[in-house]
């Protein structure tokens, strides 16, 4: 069963980065000045992606529409549980989850923090549904900024958004 | 009884994802299947050889040869029917290989 997802508009952001580590460092010093993750997230996080990668080749479902990634860590360095988006005025490189020699242009993070080790969270299946949603990749696709992505993710019954 | 081991890297469950789609979809197709998810930092060579097949989100360097057969269910993870087929076509011609019930 789909559980539905939260999204607050002021945890959607805009970033430009040229790599992975220097889009992470950006991320990670705004969620520790939110107080949503600790100090060492960011290095955390680009470590885990290096070894086991989070890219969603997302053209099986929309041909031309952004590919995700759903970077996220131990729970340990999370202080919030809560789904990030990042959308990414230039996309960065990241290997493919599931074929992890593979490289694969991103736009968009849904990064995933949970700082509860206990939760059996269904977060990923619940991503997973909205993102093979109706037109959601396409609309995505096409937003241009942060306000646009919280107007496409408000649309989508899934979504709750505060 | 076909004891099947998923595992994944900490974080988002994406190991009980699989176990759930393969007990079920294995299920339906006949078989008697146990799987158990456990984290990717967790296996050992002890832990592999009590299982009949791994079935880790992709083929991971655990550091030795795990000697069960292996099925790739990364695909699992997209819950798009036509991209998991393959791959529960696979875990099937797996378990029959294993002459097992």
């Amino acid at each position: 069963m789909t559980i539905q997802i939260g999204f607050q508009s002021s945890d959607i952001y805009s970033l430009s980065a040229a790599n992975q580590q220097e889009l992470f460092n950006l991320l990670g010093e705004e969620l520790v000045k939110r107080g949503d993750v600790v100090e060492t997230f960011s290095e955390a996080v680009y470590n885990r992606e290096k070894q086991y990668p989070t890219a969603l080749d997302m053209q099986p479902v929309f041909a031309g529409g952004p590919n995700i990634a759903i970077p996220h860590t131990e729970p340990r360095y999370c202080k919030s549980r809560k789904v990030v988006v990042v959308r990414l005025s230039q996309p960065i490189d990241f290997y493919n989850m599931i074929n992890p020699k593979q490289n694969l242009p991103v736009q968009y993070l849904f990064a995933i923090l949970n700082n509860d080790p206990s939760t059996q969270t269904n977060i990923l299946a619940s991503l997973m549904d909205l993102f093979k949603s109706d037109h959601f990749l396409e609309k995505l696709g096409k937003a241009a900024n942060s306000n646009d992505v919280y107007d496409v993710l408000k649309q989508y019954a899934n979504v709750v958004c505060a | 009884m076909i004891k099947i081991l998923t595992a994944c890297g900490a974080g988002v469950n994406s190991s009980h994802q699989i176990k759930d789609a393969l007990e079920e979809e294995m299920k339906n197709r006949g078989f008697d299947v146990s799987c158990e998810a456990v984290m990717i930092k967790d296996v050992t060579e002890e832990m592999v050889s009590k299982f009949d097949i791994f079935a880790p989100i992709v083929k991971p360097d655990l550091g030795f040869k795990v000697t069960i057969p292996t099925v790739d269910c990364g695909p699992i993870l997209y819950r798009i029917p036509v991209m998991a087929q393959p791959v529960y076509d696979q875990m099937e011609e797996t378990i029959r290989t294993l002459n097992k019930k």
